[in-house]
C-alpha cells in the first residue's frame, strides 16, 4: 500500500515535471522562498528513489564522444545542441569549446542557472574528465532536460593541460591486482532524507544542493591503499560477466541498471563511504550522483577499471585511448568578476 | 500710480483675504497689470526638467514671476523650440500641489508639517538605529537615474551598495547590451543619413524637437524614413512608410534583417572582419532564421524584410536602425536580445562611428569636485541581486533592479529607503504591490509634489526646490541624436524659492550633519560649478549668461583604435556579437529568437502596449493642469483599439469598457484588476494589441488636478524581473476588454 502511494506521488510528480517541460523559458524569477507551494512530498527518499530508478531503467544514453561534438557542433554547427561547460570560471574563460556557455558544477542545481537551459535541444555537459559532467547530465536529465556528458570532458578534446585545466587522459593502466572472489553482502537500512520539498523538481534540487560540494572521484592509488587496508566499501556496477572476469578485492556487484531497486539499495551501507567502480568513470559518476542524492556517501573511481587494469577481459573494452587530437577552442570575452558597483547614470 | 511689486501684491492680497470681500477695490487686476507693464523682464538661461533630454532653454522672469520659457537656439536637442511638456512643467512651479514644507506622517497615518531641523534629527536617529542593527547595506537610495550625484556619496559613507535607478522600469536592456557589446551608447546621425529605420522609437512622442526637425528636413530632401511600430505613432506620421508589426516580435524582424544581410552577402565584410568579435557564433546560431521565418512571426512580409535589409545595405554606412529607447528595451522577455540584435544589424552595415550612421556623443571634458579620501565601511552585496552571482549576475550593478523593492523589504534585506525624484508607486508595475514600500522601517521621499510614493509610502517628505529655483553643476548636452560639437549647459535659479523647500545638496548636508557626518559634503554648489567647468576652460559667468555653449572641437568619425588595433572599450576592443558575461553565467552570448512570454488568444484578449504622448512625460506631468487640458481636448486618456477588433466586440468610439487583467505572483492567489476606460477606435493600430498612453492614472489624492484621470499600464502588470537585464516586462500582459464600465 505504501509502495502504491509512493508510485502515485512519483507519477504525479512526473506529470508536473512534464508540464514544466512544455513551458517557455521561464523568466519572472522568484526567490526560492516564494516558489509555488505544491503538495508536500511526504516520503522524500521513496519519491527520489523511484524517479532515479526510473531514469536508470530508461537506459538513456549518458555520453557523447568528443569527436561527434566536434563534427556536429563545431564543424556542422547543428543548432539542436547546446554546450555547457561546468569547469571552474578561469578554465572556461581560458579555453572552451566554441559556443559553450558556462555553469559551475556546484551551481548546476540552482534554478537561476538552469532557467535558460533549452528544453528543445540536446545539452552537452563538458568538464575536465567526464566525471562531474556525468553527474550533472544525470541531474539535469532528472529535471527533465535532455542532457548528456561529453566523454572524458576536455581531456577528450585536447591533450594540452592548459586547455583542459586539469590532467590529460591517462595513457597507461596501473595493472593493479584484481580478484574473482565474490564477497557476501549484508543487509542495511536505507537513508532517511530530512528535506521538505514541494515538488519532485524541488526535491531533486534540494538534494543536489546538499551534495553540491562533495568530492566527485577517488584516484586509483588512493583506492588501492584503502583496499589494502581493508577500509573501503567498493561497489562494482559493471555487467556481471565482466565483474566475474575480475574485480577489485572486496567489491560487490550490482549492475547499474538494477542499482536503485529497493533490494539492491539494502546491500549498501549508509554510514560508510562507498567507492563506485565502472569501466571508465562515467557510469559510476552517474550512479554516484543518484546515490549521493538519496543520502548515501559515495565517490566514483576515477577512470574506472580501465585505469586499474589493462586486462581487456575485465574492462570489456579497449584501454583508454589517449591519442587525442588538438581541437579548436575559444576564449571568453569578459572579465571574470563584474566591475565595482558604482552608480551609473 | 505706485508700482506694485510681487511682494507688495502678496501682502495686499493677504490683507484682502483677512478682511474678506470688504475691500474689492484692492484686487483690481487691470490696475495691477498696468502698473507692472513696463517692468523689466530678465532672461535667465537654464535647462528643462520635463524629461531626461534636458533641453537648454531661457526662462523669462518679470516682477519676480516666471513669465515664459523658450528653447535655446544653440541647443542641439531643440534648436530653440521647446515641446509642450517643457512649457507645462515650467508652470508647475506654481502648481498648488507642490509639497511646500517638510512633512512627517503621524501615528494616524496623516501628514503633519515638521521643521527641517526636527526632520533631520528624527531621520538621523532612525537611520542610526537601523544601521546599528542591520548594517548600512540595509539602506537603499532610489532615484531617477541621471538626475543627481549626491545619493551615491551618501551610500558610500553608510557602506551600502544599494543605489538603484529607474532604468529597470525604462530601458535597462538597451544600456546593458550596448555597454557590454559596444561599451558606448551611440547616437543617430540623421542629418547625413540616407536611410533611417525606426522600430519602437517615436521621436514625436518622446519628443526630441531637433530630431523631428532633422527628420522632417530629411524627408524634404528625399532621404528615407521608415517606421516600424504596432501603432501609427507621431513619428510614423511624418515618415515615408509606416510598417505595422506584431508587438513583442521586433527581435524576429531584426534577426530577419540580419539573416538577409548575411545570406545575401550584403553586409560589410571588411568592417566585420576588422571590428567584430563573435560573428561566426551569431551566424551559427541563426543560420536557419531566414526572413521567411521572421515574417511568419512578426507579420511583416518576407519581401518587405528583405527590401528593408537591401535598402539599408545599399545606403550603408549612411543608414541605420535607430538604437531605440524605452519602447522595446524593458517590456518583453526578449528585450535584451532585441537590443543585441539591434547592435548586430547596425554593425553588419558597418555604420558604427560613421557619418550618416551611428556616432558617439560629442562631450565636453568636465571635471568633478575633488574631496579627500574617506575611510568608509565595506559594502555588502547588492540587495536587489544586480551583478550578484547566482541572483541576477548579468544585470548592471550600477543601475540595479527597482521594481522588486517591496520584496527586498519583506525579506528584511532593506530597512530604509530614500526616494529622490522617483515615484515607483506610479512608475513601476503593480501599484498595489509597490505600496508595500511603506513597510520599510524608514521611507524618506525627496520630491517636488505629492506623488503617489510620497503620499502612500513615505514617513518623511523633504521637498526639494523646483528646477527653476535651484542651481546645479554644468552637464553635457548629448545623447540620442548626433551633433558634431560638444555642448554644455547649467541649471540656474530663475526665481526665488516659493516655499520652505531646499536644494538636494542642502538637504543632504542637513541630514548628514544631524548624523554627525558634518564633512561629507564640504562644498557649495558654486564650488561644484567651478570644479566641473575647470577642464573645459569655460568661464562660469559666460556660461551663466549664455546658457548653452558649444565648443569648437568637432567629433570625428572612425572606429576607436589604439596602436592600430580596435579599441572601442569592450573586452576585445571590438563590437562583440556574443556577450561574454552572458556565457559565463550560463546564457547564450548571442541573440536567437525567443517568443514573447504571453500571447492574446480569445476574441476579447489583447496585448497591452503603451507609449508616450507628445504632451506628457510619463507620470511626471500627470498633475500639470495645462497639459491635462490638452489631454482633455485630445481624448488623451482613451485606450486605442483596432477598428476590426472593436466591431467584433460591438465597441464604438468613445464607449466605456472594462479592461481587466490577472496579476499573479508565485505562491499567491491571483488578483483581478479592472479599470473603466474609454475607447478610441482606430485603423492606426495593429489588431492584436490595445495601446494606452503612459502618463495617466494618477492616484494620489493630493494631486488634485490629475487624481483619478485615466488608467496606467502599470495597473495591469505584475512586478517581474527579466533576469538578463532586470527589466520588468510590462508589455507581457494580456488584458480582456468588454463593453461597459466596471
Amino acid at each position: 500500500m505504501r509502495y502504491a502511494k509512493l508510485l502515485l506521488i512519483a507519477s504525479i510528480s512526473l506529470v508536473m515535471l512534464a508540464g514544466c517541460g512544455q513551458q517557455k523559458a521561464p523568466t519572472a524569477q522568484a526567490p526560492a522562498a516564494a516558489m509555488p507551494a505544491g503538495p508536500a512530498i511526504n516520503e522524500p527518499f521513496g519519491a527520489l528513489q523511484q524517479v532515479s530508478d526510473k531514469y536508470l531503467k530508461a537506459n538513456k544514453t549518458l555520453l557523447i564522444e568528443p569527436q561527434e561534438v566536434f563534427q556536429k557542433v563545431v564543424v556542422a554547427v547543428d543548432p539542436t545542441y547546446y554546450l555547457v561547460d561546468i569547469r571552474a570560471d578561469e578554465h572556461y574563460a581560458n579555453n572552451h569549446i566554441p559556443g559553450a556557455v558556462h555553469i559551475s558544477y556546484a551551481d548546476a542545481w540552482r534554478p537561476v542557472k538552469t532557467e535558460f537551459l533549452p528544453r528543445d535541444k540536446k545539452i552537452i555537459v563538458v568538464d575536465y574528465s567526464g566525471h562531474s559532467s556525468s553527474q550533472i547530465a544525470a541531474l539535469w536529465s532528472l529535471l527533465g532536460y535532455d542532457a548528456v556528458a561529453m566523454k572524458h570532458g576536455m581531456a577528450g578534446w585536447s591533450k594540452n593541460r592548459d586547455v583542459i585545466g586539469g590532467s590529460p587522459l591517462p595513457c597507461e593502466s596501473k595493472n593493479f591486482a584484481t580478484v574473482k572472489e565474490v564477497p557476501a553482502t549484508t543487509p542495511h537500512e536505507t537513508p532517511t532524507l530530512d528535506v521538505k520539498a514541494t515538488s519532485e523538481a524541488d526535491l531533486i534540487r534540494k538534494r543536489a544542493e546538499a551534495i553540491a560540494t562533495k568530492p566527485v572521484v577517488i584516484q586509483a592509488d588512493d583506492l588501492l591503499a584503502r583496499v589494502t587496508a581493508k577500509s573501503a566499501f567498493v561497489l562494482d556496477i559493471r555487467a556481471t560477466a565482466h565483474y566475474q572476469a575480475g574485480h577489485i578485492a572486496s567489491a560487490i556487484n550490482i549492475p547499474l541498471n538494477n542499482l536503485l531497486e529497493p533490494d539492491s539499495l539494502k546491500k549498501l551501507p549508509i554510514n560508510q563511504q562507498i567507492v563506485i567502480v565502472c569501466y571508465d568513470g562515467h557510469a559510476s559518476s552517474q550512479a554516484s550522483r543518484l546515490l549521493n542524492q538519496l543520502g548515501y556517501n559515495t565517490v566514483a573511481l576515477r577512470d574506472g577499471m580501465s585505469v586499474w587494469t589493462g586486462d581487456s577481459n575485465i574492462i570489456g573494452a579497449k584501454a583508454v585511448a589517449c591519442d587525442v587530437p588538438e581541437r579548436v577552442t575559444a576564449k571568453l570575452n569578459a572579465p571574470l568578476s563584474p566591475g565595482p558597483s558604482t552608480a551609473a547614470t | 500710480m505706485r508700482k506694485i511689486s510681487r511682494r507688495t501684491f502678496l501682502q495686499v492680497a493677504a490683507g484682502t483675504a483677512a478682511v474678506g470681500i470688504a475691500a474689492p477695490q484692492l484686487m483690481d487686476m487691470k490696475a495691477f497689470s498696468a502698473s507692472i507693464a513696463d517692468m523689466p523682464v530678465s532672461k535667465i538661461p537654464t535647462y528643462c526638467n520635463g524629461c531626461s533630454t534636458g533641453c537648454p532653454m531661457f526662462a523669462y522672469v518679470k516682477n519676480g514671476r516666471l513669465w515664459k520659457v523658450e528653447g535655446h537656439p544653440v541647443a542641439m536637442k531643440n534648436y530653440g523650440t521647446l515641446c509642450a511638456r517643457a512649457h507645462g512643467v515650467a508652470t508647475d512651479l506654481y502648481n498648488k500641489d507642490r509639497v511646500r514644507q517638510p512633512m512627517k506622517r503621524g501615528a494616524d497615518g496623516k501628514f503633519q508639517p515638521i521643521s527641517w531641523d526636527q526632520a533631520f534629527k528624527e531621520i538621523a536617529e532612525k537611520l542610526a538605529a537601523i544601521i546599528d542593527k542591520n548594517t548600512g547595506n540595509s539602506v537603499a537610495w532610489m532615484a531617477h537615474g541621471g538626475k543627481e550625484t549626491y545619493g551615491a556619496m551618501f551610500l558610500n559613507e553608510l557602506g551600502s551598495a544599494n543605489y538603484i535607478t529607474h532604468y529597470s522600469t525604462c530601458f535597462t536592456s538597451k544600456t546593458n547590451a550596448w555597454d557590454k557589446m559596444v561599451a558606448n551608447q551611440l547616437t543617430i546621425d540623421i542629418r547625413r543619413s540616407k536611410y533611417m529605420l525606426f522600430a519602437g522609437r517615436n521621436y514625436g512622442g518622446a519628443i526630441i524637437p531637433a530630431a523631428m526637425k532633422q527628420l522632417t528636413e530629411a524627408r524634404a530632401q528625399g532621404r528615407k524614413v521608415v517606421v516600424v511600430d504596432p501603432r501609427l505613432c507621431e513619428l510614423a506620421k511624418i515618415a515615408d512608410e509606416w510598417i505595422p508589426i506584431r508587438p513583442g516580435t521586433d527581435l524576429a524582424f531584426f534577426l530577419g534583417i540580419a539573416h538577409t544581410l548575411i545570406s545575401e552577402n550584403l553586409y560589410n565584410k571588411s568592417f566585420v572582419q576588422k571590428y567584430v568579435f563573435g560573428f561566426e557564433e551569431f551566424w551559427s546560431a541563426n543560420r536557419d532564421f531566414s526572413a521567411d521565418k521572421a515574417a511568419a512571426i512578426c507579420d511583416i512580409s518576407a519581401a518587405k524584410i528583405r527590401e528593408i535589409a537591401r535598402e539599408l545595405a545599399k545606403n550603408a554606412p549612411a543608414a541605420f536602425l535607430d538604437p531605440g529607447y524605452h519602447g522595446l528595451h524593458n517590456h518583453y522577455i526578449n528585450s535584451t536580445q532585441i537590443a543585441q540584435a539591434n547592435v548586430i544589424v547596425n554593425a553588419l552595415l558597418g555604420n558604427f562611428y560613421q557619418h550618416g550612421g551611428l556616432m558617439p556623443s560629442a562631450r565636453p571634458t568636465l571635471g568633478s569636485i575633488k574631496l579627500p579620501k574617506r575611510l568608509q565601511p565595506e559594502k555588502g552585496p547588492r540587495a536587489d541581486g544586480a551583478g550578484v552571482p547566482n541572483e541576477y549576475p548579468t544585470v548592471e550593478p550600477g543601475r540595479g533592479i527597482a521594481q522588486h523593492m517591496p520584496e527586498l523589504i519583506a525579506s528584511g534585506k532593506i530597512k530604509a529607503v530614500f526616494l529622490y525624484h522617483y515615484n515607483p508607486l506610479r512608475t513601476a508595475p503593480d501599484p498595489e504591490y509597490q505600496k508595500d514600500l511603506s513597510k520599510a522601517d524608514l521611507v524618506v521621499s525627496i520630491p517636488i509634489d505629492w506623488n503617489e510614493s510620497s503620499f502612500f509610502a513615505a514617513h518623511y517628505i523633504l521637498p526639494e526646490h523646483y528646477y527653476l529655483e535651484r542651481m546645479e553643476a554644468p552637464k553635457a548636452v548629448s545623447g540620442n541624436i548626433s551633433h558634431d560639437f560638444p555642448q554644455i549647459v547649467m541649471r540656474m535659479p530663475v526665481v526665488k524659492p516659493l516655499h520652505d523647500t531646499k536644494p538636494l545638496l542642502e538637504i543632504m548636508q542637513g541630514l548628514t550633519k544631524a548624523m554627525n557626518l558634518d564633512d561629507l559634503y564640504p562644498f557649495t554648489v558654486e564650488d561644484e560649478v567651478t570644479a566641473v567647468l575647470a577642464p573645459s576652460g569655460i568661464d562660469k559667468t559666460r556660461l551663466q549668461s549664455e546658457g548653452c555653449i558649444e565648443l569648437a572641437m568637432p567629433i570625428k568619425p572612425g572606429f576607436p583604435e589604439k596602436d592600430g588595433k580596435p579599441a572601442c572599450g569592450t573586452f576585445t576592443g571590438k563590437i562583440e556579437f556574443s556577450i561574454g558575461a552572458f556565457k559565463l553565467h550560463g546564457r547564450l552570448g548571442v541573440p536567437t529568437w525567443i517568443p514573447p512570454l504571453v500571447s492574446p488568444k480569445a476574441e476579447d484578449e489583447f496585448r497591452l502596449i503603451h507609449g508616450k504622448q507628445p504632451w506628457h512625460s510619463h507620470s511626471q506631468t500627470n498633475n500639470t493642469p495645462y497639459l491635462l487640458e490638452m489631454t482633455k481636448s485630445y481624448q488623451g486618456t482613451w485606450l486605442w483599439m483596432n477598428r476590426n477588433r472593436a466591431e467584433k466586440l460591438k465597441i464604438r468610439n468613445g464607449d466605456t469598457v472594462t479592461v481587466e487583467s490577472k496579476i499573479e505572483y508565485p505562491g499567491k492567489t491571483a488578483r483581478i484588476v479592472k479599470k473603466s476606460m474609454q475607447i478610441k477606435v482606430t485603423d492606426m493600430l495593429y489588431p492584436e494589441c490595445v495601446w494606452i498612453p503612459s502618463a495617466h492614472g494618477c492616484f494620489s489624492p493630493n494631486m488634485t488636478y490629475g487624481f483619478g484621470s485615466g488608467a496606467n499600464y502599470n495597473d495591469f502588470a505584475a512586478s517581474r524581473v527579466e533576469s538578463l537585464s532586470g527589466g520588468c516586462m510590462v508589455q507581457e500582459v494580456i488584458v480582456k476588454v468588454r463593453k461597459g464600465a466596471v
